[in-house]
């Protein structure tokens, strides 16, 4: 009874921030209103019943990156971000074939209905996953390792190189 | 009488996805910016890891959600990276407008020399 | 609709809220007063002695003048991100407590993902300072909101590998199973098979929660104030009580992770058997006093980093020896201990 209530909260407030979007004239607030879309679709993961994921969003992404963001936002001057193009014909030749993207992508998933799908686990855990991964996948996870040494090089590099600037 | 049946299937899931991808493209086509073309990117990363990630709760398959750990992980390092270059494209241009960068363009002597194709 | 059982639970978990919060706000309060009259002491002073005996209503005069002040915003201030910065730092603080447990029964929400969702709070709540530094429209405000940022992106790191050490030990993301595996295990506490994790995540604690030596934010001799110059009354306040608020906070996550928490170790029973009457919320008590001591004794004894030693002490000192320690785990883990 709890979920299809929530789901529907959940739809409307991320409409009320798409509708927010394009109100919003200054880039900052822009800004904030992506933070608070990642920062909900972090628990709009919690009711596909993983954890895992809900905290990897919001200590990685809405944690570090944004924030990483946030930090360059600030590193430029505010004329950079006023570059707009308010040409309409620019935004109808851009919008309208990503609308039809986006259509399309809906109509076939909400077509695409195959209960046959055979399941491979049943068991929604943390250390499910942990054991899918260790298991079945141990070349993934070690690319995995492997390319997360590339943002902290380069965190490193940046910390450095903003520090020399000035 | 409002049918609930819809709420709890996994369709709202895509049409929560759809909006996030949205919004993505939004940023992308309205600011001509390099710092947040990288921005409208990322954001469209996450509604594509929602789908992932949803498909993989009601099809009872782990993958999806192993795909999207992944994913994530490459997005932050491809964020990383990318802001990188941008602070370096913008010591040596001092712009950050997408329209400046016609670098690989054939050079046009002086002369007729107009921005438009 | 709503069944009379489900009613009281909501009031039982309304009650266990105000307890907690009552609490740790009156502890908050408190922390103040015993800092300013500790490094008084240190110091050769006095500390505060005018309001009430030995000053101890200091706490309240100084809540009633910060509430009583004019609330001012500058001129230059994006009014509404001003307005809000101080609530999003308090609100993250007083969130994270909600998972940490103060007694085998007692605890507001037992998650599957306790220290995780601490991480998450903790990182979320750097949002409010970077913004409250870039909306007060003041060099000295928005130099020390990104002095925040790169300090707390930076150390988020190493304290999230320290932890790894201490999850895959307790095979569990839970605080309470953390606990509950210390007790059994052979040494009783974390804090000696991982010395090193513990000194990791005790150093990278002074940086989350801004505090000296790494007080950089906020430094008085070389910005003003830091995030903090353009706030006034109530809102100076919000960020002050975030920041004890915290403190609390990563003590008992010290605690919790690497002393045992509520438990005393097995050897030192068996040495000292009347130690098991002791009730379990004096012994957790007593460790959270003891850390936040520590942090008010680092204030008092240490210099300030400078900015480049501070990067450069957390990217090529504490994540290697943070992953050293988890190799260590790793290896006791398999030995069997």
């Amino acid at each position: 009874m709890a979920r299809p209530l929530f789901m529907s909260i959940f739809l409307l407030l991320f409409l009320a921030l798409f509708l927010l979007l394009f109100r919003q004239k200054k880039v900052v607030y822009q800004f904030l209103v992506y933070l608070v879309m990642m920062v909900l679709l972090g628990i709009v993961y919690l009711f596909l019943g993983s954890e895992f994921l809900m905290a990897f969003q919001i200590i990685v992404y809405a944690g570090a990156i944004l924030v990483m963001f946030l930090f360059f936002l600030y590193l430029y001057p505010e004329e950079e971000f006023k570059i707009q193009d308010m040409r309409n014909s620019t935004l109808i030749k851009t919008l309208i074939p990503s609308l039809l993207f986006v259509i399309t992508l809906i109509l076939i998933l909400f077509t695409f209905d195959v209960r046959e799908y055979e399941a491979s686990a049943s068991v929604y855990s943390v250390k499910e996953l942990a054991k899918l991964i260790y298991n079945q996948y141990p070349l993934a996870i070690f690319l995995l390792a492997f390319i997360l040494t590339y943002p902290m090089i380069a965190i490193y590099l940046l910390m450095k190189g903003s520090e020399s600037d000035d | 009488m409002i049918n609930y049946s819809f709420f709890a299937g996994e369709k709202v899931f895509y049409l929560i996805a759809s909006i996030i991808i949205l919004s993505g493209f939004y940023l992308l086509f309205t600011k001509k910016n390099l710092l947040l073309a990288i921005l409208a990117l990322e954001i469209v990363f996450n509604g594509i890891n929602l789908m992932f990630a949803t498909v993989s709760f009601y099809y009872g398959d782990l993958t999806g959600q192993m795909i999207v750990l992944l994913s994530l992980s490459v997005a932050a390092a491809s964020f990383a990276i990318g802001l990188i270059l941008v602070l370096n494209y913008y010591r040596l241009k001092r712009s950050l407008n997408i329209e400046g960068m016609t670098e690989l363009r054939e050079r046009i002597e002086d002369g007729d020399r107009d921005g438009n194709d | 609709m709503v069944s009379n059982n489900l009613f009281l639970e909501i009031l039982l978990i309304l009650i266990k809220i105000a307890v907690v919060l009552g609490i740790v706000l009156l502890h908050a309060a408190y922390t103040v007063y015993a800092e300013r009259k500790i490094i008084g002491r240190m110091q050769a002073r006095l500390g505060p002695t005018e309001v009430g005996p030995y000053g101890l209503l200091q706490p309240i005069a100084d809540l009633l003048k910060l509430l009583t002040k004019e609330d001012i915003i500058p001129l230059e201030a994006e009014r509404l991100i001003f307005l809000v910065a101080p609530l999003i730092v308090l609100t993250f603080a007083i969130v994270n407590l909600s998972v940490i447990p103060f007694h085998p029964s007692f605890i507001i929400a037992d998650v599957n993902i306790g220290i995780l969702l601490i991480l998450a709070g903790a990182s979320l709540a750097v949002y409010g300072i970077i913004l409250g530094g870039w909306s007060s429209g003041s060099k000295y405000s928005l130099l020390g909101g990104l002095r925040s940022a790169a300090q707390v992106l930076s150390y988020e790191i190493p304290l999230g590998m320290s932890l790894a050490g201490v999850i895959l030990a307790a095979e569990s993301f839970k605080l309470s199973d953390i606990v509950n595996h210390q007790a059994q295990s052979f040494f009783g506490m974390n804090a000696i098979p991982q010395i090193l994790g513990f000194i990791v995540f005790l150093i990278c604690a002074f940086a989350e929660t801004n505090r000296a030596p790494f007080d950089l934010p906020e430094a008085e001799s070389e910005l003003v104030a830091g995030y903090v110059t353009e706030y006034s009354g109530f809102r100076m306040g919000m960020f002050f009580l975030a920041e004890y608020i915290s403190i609390y906070v990563m003590s008992l996550l010290i605690v919790h992770c690497y002393f045992g928490g509520w438990t005393l170790p097995g050897w030192l029973l068996t040495i000292f058997p009347p130690l098991k009457f002791v009730p379990a919320p004096l012994i957790l008590l007593i460790k959270v006093y003891f850390f936040v001591f520590l942090f008010i004794w680092v204030r008092a004894t240490y210099p300030r980093y400078r900015f480049d030693q501070l990067m450069s002490m957390c990217w090529k000192i504490l994540i290697p020896v943070s992953l050293l320690n988890f190799l260590i785990v790793a290896f006791l883990k398999r030995g069997g201990f």
